[in-house]
C-alpha cells in the first residue's frame, strides 16, 4: 500500500517537475519533509514497541526474584516462631538444649548469626538476679547502659531490664574476678520500641537495620523479637502480656546476606535490585544489589542515573513497608539493545536521500534538454548568418542552378560583376548560354560540354573543371567551376562556384620564363642542385644536369624517380645515416650537411658532400633543397693521410724501443706502447707530465739529461743512464723536431733498455778480469823456472836447448800481453779504464816511443822517421797510455811492412793535434778498413813472422784516443801502405 | 862483501816461492819466506828483514794491511817493501803507493827487473 501510494505521488511529482519550472525545488522541498516525518515517525513507533517488549522482559526477571526475596524472610520468622514454641514448651532450658537447638538454626539458615533468650528483670528483683548470675556463672555480674561514649555504665533505675549476658566474655572474666557487664537491651529507645511492639501484639517484631557491635566486623543486622510470657498464665490482653511478659527470645540476622544468599540460587539475568523503607523520610535505599557479588548502599538519586527502566515491588514487615526496586544491570542492556529502530530509520532516510537524488537528476536533465535545444537553435542561426555573409561578400562567384533548364536561379554580388550584369535580375534573366562562348578551347560545343559536366556533377556530387566564359559584353576569360550538387526541400538544385584564373595563366606564364633562367643559372653550380620530397625515394622534384657528371645517370632518371629513385644510387651502408641526417635537420629546423657515398654508373664508388634543408610553410614540410658535391678527390687524399697517419702509429706502437716525444718545456707530448711497458704506467698517466718527474722523479732535468744536451746541441745525442728508481740502463738518444721555420718543437727519445746486455758485459769484464789474474801467478812461475832453466842455473844446457827454452819464454809473453790486452780492452768498454792526465809535451813522449823501436826496426831494415811541428806541443794527456798507442801503432805498422819505411808524424791542427803513423806495408783491403777497430777482428792481412796477434792492439788504441775526446781512422790501399792516425783536442787542463 | 842481506819473500803460491827464492839466493841474498799476512808480519818484526817482497792477496792478512802495517811502526818502516802482484790495475798500483810501498812489480815478471829494484832499494 505504502509503496504504491509513493509511486503515483512519485509520478505525479515527476510530471510536476517536468512541466512546471518554478513547482520543481518547491516539491524537492516537500518531497524532503514529508520523507522525514514520516521516518521519524517509524522510528517513534518502533523504538515504543521495542521497549515496552525489553521492559516486560524485565518486570518478569525482577518479579521473580522479588518474591524469592519476600520468601526468605518469612523463612526466617519460622526460624524464630519455632525457637518462641520451643521455650513455651519447656519449663526450663538448660545451655545444652539451647545450644542443639541453636544449632540446628544456623545450619538451615547461615544468614541467622545469633539466638538468644532475654530474661525480663524487674526493678526489685535487679540485685537478686545479679548476685544469681555472679554465683552461677563465678563471675561479677552487673547489668548495664551503654554510656555515650559507647563505653558500659551500670544501668540507671528503670521499672524493668532485659540484660544479655555474654557467656563467651564470661568465661574470660571469671579468673580475673572482675565485673562483667550485662547490658539491658531496652535501654535502646529504638529496640525497646520493637520490644513493646512484639510484647503488645505477642508476636514477631523487627528493628531497622542497625550496627551489631559482636566479635569482629561490624554488621548491619534485624533484631527480631519474639515475647515469652509466663507458662500457665493467659496473655489474651494487653494488660495480661505486659503483666506476664517473661522475656524474650531475639534473633539476628543480616538482611545482605539473606538476600544474597536467595539471589544466588537464581541465574543472573541482570537485574539489580535496591531495597527501601518506604517510611523513611527520605526514602534513602540502604541496599543495592547491582552485580550479585556485592551488596552496597548507594545514594539517593543514582538509581535514575543507571536506567530509565526499573521494577518496584512493595513488601511488608511487622513494623514498616518495604520497596524493592529492580534495575537492568548494563549485562542486561547489552543483551537487550534497541536496535531495530535505528536501522529502520537509517533505512527510510537513505530511501529519501536516493529519492532527492533521483527527484534532482530528472530537474537537472530537463534542464540540459532545454539548453541544448537553444545552443543548436542559435549555432543554426549563427551558421545561417555565416553562410549569407559568405555568399554575399565571397570574392568568388556563387550561383544557384536549378533543373530541369538549369538556368540560373540565385547569384552572389561576385558572381553579378564577374560577368558584368546589372543586378541579380539581369542575371537572372539571362539564360546560362549566354554566358559561355560557342565553342569551349578543347572544340567541344559549350552547350554539349556543359551537359557532360552537369551530369558528373550530379551523379557524383560535385565536379571542378576549367571552362571559358563569356561575360555581357562579350569579352571571353579563363575560369575554374566547381558545380556542387544540393538537395534542398527535395530538390536537385547545382551551387556553381566559378573563379575567373585569366591572372593566375599569366602568372604561370611568367613562371616558367623564371624558371627557364633559374634553370641556366642551376647548370653552372658545379655541384647538382636539387629540390626533392621528404620520403623514403628522395623523390627529386627537380635536379640539376650536374648530377650526371657525379653520379653518371642524367638527371632526368631522378624526377618523380622515372628511371630509378635517388635512393638507389645512395651506398646501401650510407642510406640510414644519410636518412637519419637530414631527420635531424629537419626536426631542428636546421640546415643539414653530410658526407656519404654513392654508387657511379660506371660501378665505382664516389664519395659526395649534401648540404641542404627542408623548406616549410606555416611548419609544414614542403620539399628540401640542397645541392651535392662531389668530393672523390678530396676523400682519397683524406683516405690516404689517414692511411699513412695508421701506419706510422703501428710502426711507433709496435716497435721494441721505448719512443717518448716532448715538447721544448720537458712535457711529454706522446709516448708509444713499449715506454709505458718500461715504465708500467699508461699512456694517459704519462702524456702532459714533465718527462724529469716521471723517468727521474726529479724537480728538475737530470744532469747527462739527453734532451738538455740535444737542446743545445740541436742534433742527436745519445747516452746511456741508469736510472736508480727502476734500477735500471737504458740507452737513450734524444733527436730534435724542427718545424718549417726551423724552430725546435719537438724532441724524440728512442729508449733502449740495456740493463740486460750491461749485466753480461759486467760479467764478462768480473771474468776477464778474474782469469787474468788467475792467469798471472801460474804464468810467473812458468816464465822464471823456464828463465832459470834457461840462464843455466840449474845445470848447464845445450844450445838447442836454450833456443827451444827462449822460445817458451816468448810465448809466454805473448800471453802475458794477451792478458794485457783483454783487461785493457775490457775495461775501456766497461768504462772503467780512468786517466791521468798531466801536461805533457807531445814530441818528447813520441821521440821516446819511436826510440824503443830503433834496434826492431833496424833489424828489418825499415827507416824509421819522424815528423814534428816546430812549436812545442805541450797538451794534457795520460802519458803512459798514449804512449801505448804509439807503441801499439808502432808495432802493427813494423809487423806489416817487410820494407821501406815507417813514419811518425805529429802536426798542429787549430784546436786539436794530428798524430799518424805511416807505413809502406802490405796495406789493407778497402771491405777490411772498417774492421779494424773492432776487437778481435782478424783479417786477410798478411803479418810478418812470428807476429801474430788476436787483433786487440787498435781496439785498445781507439778506446784510448776516444777517451781523451780525439779521433782515430785508417787510410790505406792495397800494397801501397798503412796510415793510421788520430787527433788530441789542445786541451792543456785535465 | 859485508854480511848477506836478508830478503823476506811473502808468497803465498809454492811453487813460485821456490823458483823465487833461488833467483834471489843465486843472486847473493838471504831469503826468508812467509806464506800468509800474519807470518809476514811476525817474521818481520822478529827478523827485521833488510827488504820485503811481498804478494798482495794472502791468506788471513792481505798484502795491502801487511804493508801499511810496518810502515805504521817507526821499529819497520825503514825496511823497503816491494808489492809483488797480479794485479796490473792503475787503482792498485795507486793504493800500494798509498800503503807507503817503495816499488810495485807485476807477475809475471822480468827477474832482471825485479833484481835491479831490489838492488837499487838496498843502497
Amino acid at each position: 500500500m505504502i509503496l504504491l501510494s509513493l509511486g503515483l505521488f512519485l509520478c505525479s511529482a515527476k510530471k510536476i517537475m517536468i512541466k512546471h519550472k518554478k513547482g520543481r525545488y518547491l516539491t524537492l522541498l516537500i518531497v524532503a519533509i514529508c520523507g522525514a516525518s514520516f521516518s521519524f515517525a517509524l522510528w517513534f513507533w518502533s523504538y515504543q514497541h521495542e521497549r515496552t517488549k525489553i521492559e516486560s522482559i524485565f518486570i518478569q526477571l525482577a518479579s521473580y526474584r522479588f518474591d524469592a526475596i519476600e520468601d526468605a524472610i518469612q523463612e526466617s520468622s519460622y526460624a524464630l516462631y519455632s525457637f518462641g514454641d520451643f521455650y513455651a514448651a519447656s519449663q526450663e532450658v538448660n545451655k545444652e538444649e539451647f545450644d542443639t537447638f541453636s544449632q540446628g538454626i544456623f545450619a538451615r539458615h547461615p544468614y541467622i548469626f545469633e539466638f538468644r533468650k532475654i530474661n525480663r528483670v524487674a526493678l526489685d528483683q535487679r540485685k537478686s538476679f545479679e548476685d544469681l548470675i555472679s554465683r552461677r556463672l563465678g563471675i561479677n555480674f552487673q547489668i548495664t547502659d551503654l554510656g555515650e561514649k559507647e563505653n558500659f555504665i551500670p544501668a540507671v533505675q528503670r521499672p524493668e531490664y532485659f540484660p544479655i549476658i555474654y557467656n563467651s566474655i564470661a568465661e574470660k572474666h571469671r579468673l580475673k574476678h572482675q565485673p562483667v557487664l550485662g547490658l539491658d537491651v531496652g535501654s535502646f529507645p529504638d529496640r525497646w520500641e520493637v520490644m513493646q511492639s512484639a510484647r503488645d501484639t505477642a508476636d514477631i517484631a523487627m528493628t531497622l537495620p542497625t550496627k551489631h557491635y559482636g566479635e569482629g566486623e561490624i554488621k548491619n543486622v534485624i533484631r527480631t523479637f519474639l515475647p515469652i510470657y509466663r507458662n500457665g498464665v493467659s496473655h489474651d490482653t494487653i494488660v495480661q502480656r505486659r503483666d506476664n511478659l517473661e522475656g524474650f527470645v531475639a534473633m539476628l540476622f543480616q538482611l545482605d546476606e539473606l538476600i544474597r544468599l536467595r539471589l544466588q540460587s537464581i541465574p543472573a539475568a541482570g537485574v539489580d535490585i535496591a531495597f527501601f523503607k518506604t517510611s523513611d523520610k527520605d526514602n534513602k535505599p540502604f541496599y543495592f544489589y547491582p552485580s550479585r557479588t556485592r551488596i552496597q548502599p548507594i545514594e539517593n538519586g543514582q538509581l535514575e542515573k543507571i536506567s530509565n527502566i526499573s521494577y518496584k515491588a512493595h513488601f511488608k514487615t511487622d513494623n514498616a513497608d518495604w520497596l524493592l526496586v529492580a534495575t537492568p544491570s548494563p549485562l542486561f542492556l547489552r543483551e537487550h539493545k534497541i536496535i531495530l529502530p535505528w536501522v529502520i530509520l537509517f533505512i527510510s532516510l537513505g530511501f529519501i536521500f536516493f529519492l532527492l537524488q533521483y527527484l534532482r537528476s530528472i530537474i537537472n536533465k530537463s534542464g540540459e534538454i532545454e539548453k541544448l535545444v537553444s545552443r543548436r537553435t542559435e549555432e543554426l542561426r549563427i551558421a545561417e548568418t555565416k553562410y549569407r555573409l559568405l555568399y554575399e561578400s565571397s570574392r568568388e562567384a556563387i550561383m544557384i542552378l536549378a533543373a530541369p533548364g538549369w538556368n540560373f536561379t540565385a547569384g552572389n554580388p561576385a558572381a553579378i560583376s564577374l560577368f558584368g550584369a546589372k543586378n541579380e535580375e539581369e542575371f537572372i534573366a539571362r539564360s546560362p548560354w549566354e554566358f559561355s562562348p560557342q565553342y569551349q578551347p578543347d572544340g567541344e560545343l559549350s552547350q554539349d560540354k556543359a551537359k557532360r559536366m552537369i551530369a558528373i556533377a550530379i551523379e557524383k556530387g560535385s565536379n571542378f573543371f576549367e571552362w571559358t566564359h563569356k561575360r555581357i559584353n562579350g569579352k571571353e576569360f579563363f575560369a575554374t567551376v566547381l558545380l556542387s550538387r544540393m538537395d534542398m526541400k527535395g530538390e536537385v538544385v547545382l551551387q556553381a562556384v566559378v573563379r575567373d584564373i585569366s591572372a593566375e595563366k599569366q602568372i604561370a606564364a611568367a613562371l616558367r620564363d623564371s624558371e627557364e633562367r633559374f634553370r641556366t643559372m642551376v647548370s653552372n653550380i658545379p655541384g647538382a642542385i636539387y629540390r626533392c620530397k621528404n620520403d623514403l625515394d628522395w623523390t627529386m622534384e627537380f635536379i640539376s644536369y650536374e648530377i650526371r657528371e657525379i653520379s653518371g645517370y642524367p638527371a632526368s632518371d631522378f624526377i618523380q624517380n622515372k628511371t630509378r629513385s635517388f635512393a638507389s644510387i645512395i651506398h646501401p651502408d650510407d642510406r640510414a645515416m644519410v636518412k637519419h641526417s637530414v631527420e635531424s635537420g629537419l626536426n631542428q629546423k636546421m640546415p643539414y650537411s653530410m658526407e656519404y657515398r654513392i654508387m657511379h654508373i660506371d660501378g665505382s664508388i664516389r664519395w659526395v658532400q649534401e648540404k641542404g634543408q627542408g623548406i616549410f610553410a606555416e611548419n609544414q614540410l614542403l620539399w628540401l633543397d640542397g645541392v651535392i658535391f662531389d668530393i672523390t678527390p678530396r676523400k682519397h687524399l683524406e683516405e690516404d693521410l689517414a692511411n699513412s697517419s695508421k701506419e706510422w702509429s703501428t710502426t711507433f706502437d709496435s716497435m721494441a724501443e721505448g719512443i717518448s716525444i716532448h715538447s721544448p718545456e720537458f712535457e711529454i707530448t706522446n709516448v708509444n706502447e713499449a715506454l709505458c711497458k718500461m715504465l708500467g704506467k699508461t699512456r694517459k698517466e704519462l702524456i702532459g707530465m714533465k718527462c724529469y718527474k716521471i723517468f727521474h722523479k726529479k724537480d728538475s732535468p737530470i744532469n747527462g739529461c739527453p734532451m738538455v744536451m740535444s737542446l743545445n746541441s740541436n742534433q742527436r745525442e745519445t747516452v746511456e743512464i741508469f736510472e736508480p728508481s727502476v734500477n735500471r740502463w737504458f740507452h737513450v738518444a734524444a733527436s730534435p723536431i724542427f718545424d718549417g721555420e726551423g724552430k725546435l718543437r719537438r724532441v724524440v727519445h728512442l729508449v733502449h733498455d740495456i740493463t740486460e746486455q750491461k749485466r753480461i758485459d759486467l760479467m764478462k769484464d768480473e771474468f776477464v778480469s778474474t782469469v787474468s789474474h788467475e792467469l798471472r801467478t801460474p804464468l810467473s812461475i812458468m816464465k822464471e823456472s823456464i828463465s832459470q832453466v834457461e840462464e843455466g842455473m840449474h845445470g848447464k844446457i845445450l844450445p838447442k836447448q836454450k833456443h827451444f827454452l827462449a822460445m817458451s819464454i816468448n810465448g809466454i809473453n805473448r800471453i802475458t800481453r794477451i792478458v794485457d790486452g783483454l783487461l785493457d780492452i775490457s775495461k775501456i768498454e766497461s768504462g772503467k779504464l780512468e786517466l791521468h792526465k798531466e801536461k805533457t809535451d807531445l814530441e818528447k813522449l813520441a821521440r821516446a816511443v819511436v826510440t824503443s823501436f830503433k834496434i826492431s826496426a833496424a833489424k828489418k831494415k825499415i827507416e824509421l822517421k819522424e815528423s814534428y811541428p816546430k812549436e812545442k806541443i805541450e797538451i794534457a794527456l795520460d802519458h803512459e797510455k798514449i804512449s801505448r798507442v804509439f807503441t801499439n801503432l808502432i808495432a802493427n805498422a813494423l809487423k806489416f811492412t817487410e820494407s821501406g819505411f815507417i813514419e811518425v808524424k805529429i802536426e798542429d791542427k787549430m784546436d786539436q793535434v794530428e798524430c799518424s803513423v805511416m807505413d809502406s806495408g802490405i796495406g789493407i783491403a778497402e771491405e777490411d778498413l772498417s774492421k779494424l777497430f773492432i776487437k778481435f777482428a782478424q783479417f786477410g792481412r798478411q803479418s810478418g813472422l812470428g807476429q801474430h796477434g788476436i787483433g786487440l792492439g787498435l781496439s785498445i788504441c781507439k778506446g784510448i784516443v776516444e777517451l781523451h775526446g780525439g779521433k782515430i781512422w785508417a787510410e790505406s790501399k792495397p800494397d801501397q801502405g798503412t796510415k793510421i792516425a788520430f787527433t788530441l783536442p789542445k786541451t792543456v787542463i785535465g | 862483501m859485508s854480511e848477506k842481506k836478508r830478503i823476506l819473500l811473502v808468497e803465498d803460491e809454492k811453487d813460485l816461492v821456490e823458483v823465487v827464492k833461488i833467483r834471489l839466493e843465486a843472486s847473493g841474498y838471504e831469503v826468508l819466506t812467509a806464506a800468509d799476512g800474519q807470518q809476514a808480519l811476525d817474521k818481520a818484526r822478529a827478523q827485521k828483514p833488510d827488504l820485503i817482497i811481498l804478494d798482495l792477496m794472502l791468506p788471513r792478512v792481505d798484502g795491502y794491511k801487511v804493508c801499511r802495517m810496518l810502515k805504521f811502526d817507526e821499529k819497520y818502516k825503514h825496511i823497503p817493501v816491494i808489492i809483488f802482484s797480479a794485479r796490473a790495475q792503475e787503482a792498485d798500483k795507486k793504493l800500494a803507493q798509498e800503503v807507503g810501498a817503495e816499488a810495485y812489480i807485476t807477475k809475471p815478471f822480468e827477474p832482471q827487473a825485479l833484481l835491479a829494484k831490489i838492488e837499487e832499494l838496498l843502497k
